[in-house]
């Protein structure tokens, strides 16, 4: 005989009392592991569902502007690509395009759409999928089934074929907000393209950049055909039609993507060309005769003007090359009230330094020009006898400001003073693209068209007349047009750098050319050093190699940890379950005291005992393990189809899957067992205070008879607390927001306090009664005030647990005015609108007439980026950007409008703490001001306090440092970070225009169409999509309500399991008062008159408990809902507490009757 | 005439070698009135005995019959109903339940039937009285002496005027003065009552005042004087 023996004896001899034990562990352990698997469940699906969206795409090669499709081949042909890599295949994706489906009334508008333009090879990327290679000609397209789902097509039919049309972005090569960028015509409009195949949203079918767990809207067509399409519109420049815009590449390993290593590996193997980089460099050469007039070659951009950080590249490469920025003057004119002469139309004036390579040679002195400087100028002789400008005249260049505002030019001037006249030389016939320029004496350095970058439609017209500019060319006279035939884009006047850069500069860039010295190199050999440093720069310049799925995996770890957050939610369950284990280990202590006084009475001591205590729970405790496991799975599962279906709201859709993890199992298994086990050993332990005498008697309290007594001090603190939650009520109706919802709550704690505190006292005081004509109903209600701390304590866990189930409801969210700021509508657009919508002549032009006067526009910019709101459970990492205009900011100085609600922020001004959207426009450094919802700054960025700074390296290769200066509160805002539009078009130069709009529309107007109406006529070529803020706002709120709902059923099922463990305390102290019971059984008690009298002593606890939790709660959401108006879930309430009743009631009943049964004798006999 | 009858009453308690025979054929009668000690050796199956008549326990042989009602044959609900209308009990521990307070744990009994009427209540007040407690009336067990408590559980007995009260080692927990008043409680209150009493009990002293006395000696009762093994009446 040994100690396991005994435990293993004992295990098996009170198999039901350890099987209850067991059942109790079970339940704990179940909840433990069941959170564990729902974590790793939604960490597999997320997981899942990367692989899926991506197929075999493991990487992706994106650039700014297109390259050729041959890079592609070029980039497989590399040794770092054949070691690692399978696929490489060149693919045009347009994401910000729309679908449409029928014409006029009946049309059907899908936005959101990617497109994607592909060949054959584009579906090998799905092989492990075996997916049904769709062959796409021309005018064919293939969709996947959100996107049929979107337009209303439900299947194809060979008999009656679909035709859509799809609407692609266009992006002007010449950035649209520059001067001469073009506004309009973005987008290309493909009709009657055929539907051929209608693909699932797997795999290739749900082809994504960005992780969500929502299906995009995605349509492929053939390759060919959009790049005939582009080429008209876009790529013309390309000496090479056939452009794309991305390669996706596939690696060996489809279900592991390359290392980092790897992937920078293959990174610094791509070489895209010159042209790919929309880079020209070209020799330019004019001689006279024999003389060389000047030799040098130009490196300039096609998009006109270069990025500086491409311009820096450059700039290093070849430290000798001169920068130029040449730029167009609207009219030049001398400033004298006696020059009567026509201001020059449209000039082109070149900002260079001269130097000893460059330096004109002056009309008036015969000598080279010196060094212009700031606020100087220096015209061409052809401008300056036009002008009759002399040496010391004022010159006013009027010009429009580099960049648009509103997408109109806007006109300014600066004055400068003549200090020289640059000599140059008339061709002797007009200038042609194909022959060199004849002169009849030698042409100057001045002479020279190639100062101008290449801009299409305006460097390539051959007469005035043919440029194709975005605004009107007035003034415009014959003169000008022969100095265009003769001299092409020559520049009329030079200024120096310094001063081209101050006014011309833009975020665009600071550089037109280079004018690179010949230095005895040949075209090639510049075109290397040049292709190398592009190469090999550091910055991206504007290609970027994409690791997506290794991405995409590591935001499948999800914004919020489900396995902790359903921890959280399932700690109810939990607590009560490990109540339950306690409770029922006692109860089985009770039953075996007497044990534990024989050993005690024959002397092992108070540790041995413990041992042989605790081998025999670790028995009951793994039985338990093994068994809660296996409800884990059960319970996870559960929960899963709980996520899949009440509580979608949470997740948005559908798509979390079961997912087993061994080591979750294990994880909840040990778990429970420790958790379990110190429990039943802290028991065990308490026991050591019972005197062997007690033990042997089978007791284990102290003297049940000592009723104690309360004063009348606990009824004043139950006044006391009754008054503070009054109070806090009272205040909680001056608050708003989520500090109302806690002033309520704190109001109902002391509520319910103060009523338990009365229960306590009422059980407590000791009262002469002189009616003895009481039922068993009093009976029961003194029985319970013989422990009145269990009775107050059991009661008060019930009440506790009622009123945070019911209380939390206070927490749930509608929409309010301060989460829209008052706004009706929420508006993007596929394409962006560059003009003031307010404006009542943009209106005209638009819409044909005014908007009502109280319809309002703010328009915002938009960087695409993930959806960092609570709608999307990945992990974010390069959240949508939103530009907030001036008008926006200017907006909120007013009084009289409709803020909305700040958690917090960094004002410090007056101004600021007006408006704490002018915190946007401070400037600190490097970092720039960041405004961002609290919910997703908290939940999806991790960012808690203001004054926070963080990180974000975007795919399109720009890095920012963002710094946190105020957090709204539940608005419509969520999911983006808010910068002010002067940092965001810093950051972004590329995005163009306005696609974000918060809006109010008059829809009164019963003379002609709403404004609503209005915009969804006329700006449905946008790909406009108008979301009511209302519901867009309800939609986010949802997942807090959702959760909320989660955390009450969960509440209620751990109340559900506290209704046994209150059965269970019921028998047991039933059992410490058996001989009394007995007693009232040898009195002619029958049994169901003792049951009832337990039953009535369960019921008044259960009872009791909820209805002191129910009126605390009621304190709190009654006023709450009735001031917010909020929909309260009265059913799925009453549902809970109906189910927790009729349970409680079954299980006192069952515990009740097994009372009742025992036998009288042996309870009388001890 | 209330009478109480015990015929050829035998008990036996199964063991895994043989059957331990408690009690062997017990017979004895008893009128509304009288009272009866029974005395012996601790084991010898007095408290057994007492539990059969009280209708606690059941016979292996033979027949008890109360007021011409076999009670054995009554199913459980009217057990109940006629141990709680024919007897009463006192047992060696009060068993007053320690949240109610004296006349209270009185009415308990009444509670078996619903509530105590007014009537119940008065004659709680008078059995208090007699037993001299009508100061304690609201007092609660934990607030009075040993001797008062069980002073209680008397009262307890005869609330509902029972035919036949049933008292197991009812001083068994007291002093020698305490006790004598209990027994003197005893005999007093059950001659107002004209109920019938068995005291089983190891004191002499406590079994010589009562008007019959018996000794149960394995398994047999026997007038106490007697040291035969027969039945005596």
């Amino acid at each position: 005989m040994n100690l396991t023996k005994i435990a293993t004896q004992s295990f098996i001899h009170f198999w039901r009392s350890n099987l209850t034990i067991a059942l109790g562990v079970a339940a704990a352990t179940a909840v433990l592991t069941g959170a564990l698997i729902v974590g790793d469940s939604m960490r597999g699906s997320l997981k899942q569902l990367t692989l899926d969206r991506l197929a075999d795409v493991d990487e992706v090669l994106l650039a700014q502007s297109y390259f050729r499709e041959q890079l592609a081949a070029e980039i497989a042909a590399t040794e770092a690509f054949q070691k690692n890599y399978d696929l490489a295949v060149p693919a045009i994706m347009l994401p910000n395009s729309s679908a449409e489906l029928g014409d006029g009334d009946d049309k059907v508008q899908a936005v959101a759409v990617s497109i994607f333009g592909c060949h054959e090879d584009f579906w090998k990327l799905d092989a492990t999928r075996h997916l049904e290679t769709p062959k796409i000609d021309e005018d064919e397209i293939v969709i996947n089934r959100t996107l049929a789902d979107s337009l209303g097509i439900g299947s194809i039919d060979e008999n009656k074929p679909i035709e859509i049309g799809v609407r692609l972005p266009l992006q002007g090569r010449v950035p649209s907000e520059s001067a001469l960028g073009k506004k309009e015509e973005l987008a290309e409009f493909i009709g009657e393209l055929k539907v051929v195949a209608i693909i699932d949203d797997h795999g290739l079918g749900r082809l994504s950049m960005h992780p969500s767990q929502l299906p995009p809207r995605n349509a492929y067509l053939s390759l060919a055909q959009l790049q005939e399409v582009l080429y008209a519109n876009q790529t013309e420049n390309k000496s090479d039609s056939q452009q794309v815009n991305a390669v996706f590449i596939s690696s060996k390993n489809s279900q592991n993507p390359p290392t980092p290593e790897i992937s920078a590996s293959l990174a610094k193997s791509i070489k895209p060309s010159l042209g790919d980089f929309d880079l020209r460099i070209q020799q330019v050469t004019q001689k006279f005769e024999n003389e060389t007039i000047f030799d040098y070659f130009s490196v300039s951009s096609d998009q006109m003007i270069m990025s500086d950080p491409m311009a820096e590249v450059i700039q290093s490469a070849l430290p000798k090359a001169q920068p130029v920025m040449t730029y167009l003057a609207n009219r030049m004119s001398v400033v004298s009230e006696n020059n009567k002469r026509r201001p020059i139309p449209f000039s082109m004036i070149t900002a260079i330094d001269f130097n000893d390579d460059f330096a004109p040679v002056s009309a008036v002195s015969g000598k080279p020009i010196q060094p212009i400087r700031e606020n100087e100028i220096v015209l061409n002789s052809w401008t300056a006898e036009k002008l009759d400008a002399k040496i010391g005249d004022e010159i006013e260049v009027i010009y429009f400001e580099p960049e648009t505002t509103d997408g109109d030019e806007v006109e300014t001037s600066i004055k400068l003073k003549l200090v020289d006249i640059a000599k140059i030389e008339p061709p002797k016939e007009e200038i042609s693209d194909d022959q060199p320029t004849p002169f009849s004496a030698p042409p100057t350095l001045a002479n020279d068209p190639f100062l101008t970058p290449y801009v299409p439609g305006l460097t390539d017209a051959e007469s005035v007349d043919q440029w194709d500019l975005p605004f009107e060319t007035p003034g415009i006279e014959k003169e000008d047009d022969l100095y265009w035939k003769s001299y092409r884009t020559t520049p009329k006047a030079f200024v120096c750098l310094a001063t081209g850069r101050k006014h011309w500069a833009s975020r665009f860039g600071s550089t037109t050319s280079f004018r690179v010295p010949k230095e005895g190199r040949d075209e090639s050999t510049i075109r290397k050093i040049v292709s190398n440093a592009v190469s090999n720069a550091e910055h991206s310049l504007g290609f970027e190699l994409i690791a997506i799925k290794r991405q995409g995996l590591k935001a499948s770890s999800g914004t919020t940890p489900f396995d902790v957050l359903f921890l959280s939610l399932s700690m109810f369950v939990i607590v009560a379950a490990l109540i339950l284990v306690s409770i029922l280990f006692r109860l089985s202590l009770q039953q075996r005291a007497n044990q534990i006084g024989i050993l005690a009475a024959v002397g092992i001591s108070d540790g041995l005992i413990t041992k042989i205590w605790t081998l025999e729970m670790v028995l009951v405790s793994a039985l338990g393990a093994v068994l809660g496991v296996a409800l884990g799975v059960g319970y996870a599962a559960l929960m899963i189809l709980g996520l899949r279906t009440w509580w979608v709201g949470a997740i948005s859709t559908p798509f979390i899957e079961l997912h087993l993890g061994w080591l979750s199992l294990l994880i909840g298994a040990v778990a429970g067992t420790i958790v379990c086990l110190m429990t039943i050993t802290f028991s065990v332990w308490r026991t050591r205070k019972q005197s062997i005498r007690s033990l042997l008697s089978g007791k284990l309290e102290t003297d049940p008879t000592a009723v104690r007594q309360t004063g009348n001090r606990s009824k004043i603190i139950a006044i006391a607390m009754f008054i503070l939650a009054v109070v806090l009520a009272g205040v909680a109706t001056q608050l708003g927001g989520e500090s109302q919802a806690g002033a309520f709550l704190g109001g109902g704690f002391f509520m319910l306090a103060a009523m338990l505190v009365w229960v306590w006292n009422q059980f407590g005081h000791k009262k002469t009664n002189t009616n003895h004509q009481h039922g068993l109903n009093k009976f029961a209600m003194q029985a319970l005030a013989r422990n009145p701390l269990r009775s107050v304590l059991t009661i008060g866990l019930v009440a506790a647990a009622s009123f945070l189930i019911i209380a939390i409801s206070a927490f749930r969210l509608s929409p309010s005015v301060t989460g829209t700021a008052g706004f009706q509508w929420v508006a993007t657009t596929e394409q962006p609108i560059f003009e003031d919508l307010n404006n009542t002549d943009v209106q005209e032009k638009l819409f044909g007439v005014e908007l009502e006067k109280s319809s309002l526009v703010l328009p915002m910019r938009l960087k695409s980026g993930q959806d960092a709101s609570c709608n999307n459970p990945y992990q974010s990492t390069q959240p949508r950007v939103l530009g907030m205009s001036k008008k926006f900011v200017e907006y909120f100085d007013q009084d009289d409008v409709q803020k909305f609600s700040w958690a917090s922020k960094a004002a410090k001004s007056d101004l600021e703490k007006q408006n704490p959207w002018r915190l946007l426009e401070s400037t600190d450094g490097d970092t720039i001001p960041v405004v961002i919802d609290k919910n997703t700054a908290w939940y999806s960025l991790k960012v808690y306090t203001v004054g926070s700074q963080f990180d974000v390296d975007f795919d399109s290769g720009e890095s920012a440092k963002f710094k946190v200066v105020g957090f709204l509160n539940n608005s419509i805002l969520q999911g983006s970070l808010m910068i002010s539009e002067k940092h965001f078009v810093k950051l972004f130069p590329q995005a163009s225009g306005y696609r974000y709009f918060l809006m109010n529309l008059d829809d009164a107007n019963d003379a002609r169409d709403s404004d609503l109406d209005l915009f969804k006529q006329q700006l449905s070529d946008t790909g406009l999509d108008l979301k009511s803020s209302e519901k867009l706002l309800a939609g986010f709120l949802s997942v807090q309500n959702t959760y909320l709902s989660t955390f009450q059923l969960l509440g209620a099922l751990g109340l559900l399991l506290g209704t046994f463990g209150l059965a269970a305390v019921q028998t047991r102290s039933v059992l410490e008062r058996k001989q009394e019971l007995a007693l009232m059984r040898a009195m002619g008690f029958d049994r169901d008159r003792l049951g009832t009298f337990v039953l009535i002593e369960t019921c008044l606890l259960l009872l009791g408990g909820l209805l002191i939790g129910m009126i605390a709660a009621a304190f709190v959401t009654l006023p709450h809902w009735l001031l917010t108006r909020l929909s309260f879930p009265w059913l799925e309430l009453l549902g809970m507490f109906a189910a927790i009743l009729l349970v409680g009631l079954i299980t006192a009943w069952l515990s009740a009757r097994w009372i009742s049964k025992l036998p009288i004798l042996s309870a009388l006999r001890n | 005439m209330t009478k109480l009858s015990v015929e050829k009453l035998s008990k036996e308690f199964p063991t895994p070698a043989e059957p331990l025979r408690v009690l062997t054929e017990v017979a004895f009668s008893l009128n509304s009135g009288e009272n009866l000690s029974i005395v012996g050796p601790s084991g010898c199956g007095k408290s057994t005995l007492l539990h059969i008549i009280g209708t606690l326990d059941t016979p292996t042989a033979g027949t008890v019959e109360l007021d011409g009602i076999n009670p054995f044959a009554l199913v459980p609900k009217e057990l109940a109903a006629f141990r709680n209308e024919k007897i009463g009990f006192v047992f060696q521990e009060h068993y007053l339940l320690p949240q109610l307070s004296a006349i209270e744990n009185v009415l308990v009994p009444c509670l078996a039937r619903g509530r105590a009427t007014s009537e119940q209540v008065d004659r709680a007040k008078l059995l208090l009285k007699n037993a001299g407690l009508t100061e304690r009336e609201n007092h609660r067990p934990h607030e009075m002496s040993g001797g008062e408590r069980q002073r209680v559980a008397v009262a307890r007995a005869l609330i509902l005027n029972p035919v036949l009260v049933l008292a197991d080692e009812p001083t068994g927990n007291l002093d020698q003065d305490t006790a004598e008043q209990i027994g003197t409680l005893l005999i007093q209150m059950q001659k107002n009552e004209s109920a019938m009493l068995i005291c089983v009990t190891h004191s002499n002293e406590l079994a010589q005042r009562f008007d019959n006395a018996k000794r149960l000696d394995h398994g047999k009762l026997m007038d106490s004087n007697s040291t035969a093994t027969a039945t005596g009446k």
